[in-house]
């Protein structure tokens, strides 16, 4: 019976021997690891910052909104047929206004919001107000400190007839805070009974802004693009000048920035990936210095030079695989991290959300590791094509001299 | 008898980056012969046997061994020849601290066609004729320089390799070693009927040898 070693395990022990390249590669194996996490992290907060921005602005406007370019307008029978006529799966009519709360010391400018108890269906928020009573954003509620069955006073512009007139005041009892997960969103927003607010500006019961959710869109169809068709037939089919958007419009430019770094920072970040691999070759060039002597051996005990190469080659993808697997247990560990530790807290103000949540959609894990294995590959293709070239007994001379 | 051409070079030409270390080397060897090339550092001999062993490749001419042309063959041709042709005694000895001699031995099989019954029959004849017996499950680095050269010389003879290359066989050996190393070397391939082929800048040993060649500045020429 023949035995035939296995020469991709014998260079290994051979290689590994010596708790130096044991070192080495371990380092070089966390370092490329590390690089690769670094890449998912930042896809993955991107991802998230925009996930999480887009939930926390359908919580405050469904997906559909609806405004006039005339200001107020009544819910008529035809925008009614135009909405059974088209897959809406729920609406609510509001008004959207400003004004001011006034506390002991200061007065802030905020968003009041006009709203049934259709609106909580609409936005999946616990919403369920009545007259007298107000529900805040929890932003605000923290910087009055404010609580709930606390009073508020909010200052309101009266009805357009009477604008040139003294703001009217009214008192309000805090039934509840509430919690969009948009920064401006908790901080601006009150909500009031629909009802009182039309009482208040004295417009009857005409309404400023419609919210609503589409159907659920066929398999296989993106969301977006099913709520954009949603929007082309509403447009097509409501008679007046409406202007009607979805509910990522609001922060539009923030989330195309966030798409746009997500793309740059993963093009950068490819910088680190490669010095990366560079020690990766350093290590296989340690090794070729340090055995020189075996790697001669085995030359002459009949290894071919394209023999060590494949060695080298397998032995760079499994370092890429290794890599890849250690890369994703990082994540896993960043992704508890981002959400636990205080300091990596986003300043909200800035960001508009206080936590971010990393969100990697497994395209974009198989993207980033086909990534760093074609830049292995092009490393170590020329640096093997250089190698060969080297002759091992000049460099073998050269140690001995 | 006519003895058989083995080994036919013909203006063999060396030149690496910053040093040509063979300018045109002519000669023949016979098979089953036994043959000494001295010179003095850098003078290109181990270029030279190298080149034989199918471990390099020269810049211009001709190596020709059993009627084949070595500069010709692809790199794996040339791993096959190195595995089932050609045995190399190295000065270092080159044996691997992470194994046992025994292994170390065993090696040339392993990483050529597989250790088989025969192959490991004749491992242990021969480390009963060089007297080994006790270094088989020992590290190298447990044995003294002669015993290493010992072990050096089983592996290169494992696997009956009619062309013997041997580079310094002596260079770490006292006087005495020195010379039981070499009958050794001269007694085994004798045996095996290999060609021997010695590079050395010892001219003691070179004395013994019946052919012998001198290399001066990458040239070589016959005494």
């Amino acid at each position: 019976m023949k035995i035939k070693m296995n020469s991709f395990k014998l260079f290994y022990s051979l290689f590994f021997d010596q708790a130096s390249s044991r070192r080495f590669v371990i380092g070089v194996w966390i370092g490329l690891a590390f690089s690769i996490a670094i890449i998912l992290s930042t896809i993955g907060i991107m991802d998230g910052f925009e996930k999480a921005l887009r939930e926390g602005l359908k919580l405050s406007s469904g997906e559909i909104t609806v405004q006039s370019q005339a200001g107020f307008y009544g819910m008529n029978g035809d925008i009614l047929k135009v909405l059974e006529e088209n897959p809406i799966r729920n609406f609510s009519q509001t008004i959207q206004t400003e004004s001011f709360l006034i506390t002991e010391e200061e007065a802030k400018g905020v968003v009041v919001r006009g709203i049934d108890d259709t609106f909580g269906e609409v936005v999946g928020l616990n919403l369920n107000l009545r007259d007298d009573q107000v529900i805040i954003g929890s932003e605000l509620a923290k910087l009055y400190q404010i609580k709930k069955g606390d009073e508020v006073v909010l200052a309101f512009a009266k009805g357009a007839n009477e604008f040139k007139n003294m703001p009217s005041l009214h008192r309000f009892l805090v039934h509840d805070i509430v919690e969009h997960g948009v920064y401006q969103k908790d901080l601006r927003t009150v909500y009031v009974h629909l009802k009182q607010v039309q009482d208040i500006i004295g417009v009857g019961d005409k309404i400023n802004l419609l919210v609503l959710n589409t159907t659920k869109a066929a398999p296989g169809i993106d969301e977006h693009k099913h709520i954009e068709n949603v929007i082309r037939y509403l447009k097509g089919q409501l008679e007046g000048d409406f202007i009607i958007r979805p509910y990522w419009r609001e922060f539009s430019s923030l989330i195309e920035a966030a798409q746009a770094e997500k793309f740059m920072i993963s093009i950068i970040l490819q910088l680190i990936v490669v010095i990366s691999v560079f020690n990766v070759l350093a290590f296989i060039y340690f090794i070729n210095e340090t055995k020189s002597k075996e790697l001669f051996l085995f030359k002459a005990l009949g290894f071919s030079k394209k023999a060590i190469s494949n060695i080298w080659m397998k032995f760079v993808l499994l370092m890429w695989i290794a890599a890849c697997l250690l890369a994703m247990v990082m994540v896993a560990i960043f992704k508890i991290l981002l959400l636990k530790l205080p300091f990596l807290q986003l300043p909200a103000e800035i960001y508009q959300l206080p936590r971010l949540e990393m969100i990697i959609s497994i395209e974009e894990y198989l993207i980033v590791f086909a990534l760093a294995l074609v830049w292995i590959l092009i490393i170590t293709f020329f640096f093997m094509r250089k190698m060969k070239k080297t002759s091992l007994l000049e460099g073998l001379r050269q140690e001995f001299a | 008898m006519i003895q058989k051409v083995l080994i036919n070079v013909e203006n063999v030409k060396k030149a690496y980056p910053k040093q040509q270390a063979l300018r045109g080397v002519t000669f023949a060897m016979n098979e089953s012969d036994e043959y000494i090339i001295t010179g003095a550092s850098g003078s290109g001999k181990s270029t030279l046997l190298y080149m034989l062993g199918g471990l390099e490749k020269p810049t211009e001419g001709k190596v020709e061994v059993n009627g084949q042309d070595l500069a010709k063959m692809d790199d794996e041709a040339l791993a096959i020849y190195r595995n089932q042709y050609v045995g190399f005694v190295f000065q270092f000895h080159f044996l691997l601290s992470s194994m046992t001699c025994l292994d170390n031995i065993l090696l040339p099989a392993k990483l050529g066609n597989g250790l088989t019954k025969e192959v490991r029959e004749r491992a242990d004849q021969l480390i009963k004729l060089l007297k080994v017996e006790h270094c088989a499950n020992k590290f190298p680095f447990e044995l003294s320089g002669g015993e290493q050269q010992r072990i050096n010389i089983i592996r290169a003879l494992l696997l009956r390799p009619k062309l013997l290359l041997c580079d310094e066989p002596t260079g770490n050996l006292d006087s005495e070693n020195s010379e039981k190393v070499i009958e050794l070397l001269r007694s085994l391939a004798r045996d095996f009927g290999a060609t021997l082929i010695v590079v050395t800048h010892d001219m003691n040993i070179a004395s013994r040898f019946r052919n012998r060649f001198v290399m001066k500045d990458g040239l070589i020429q016959r005494l």
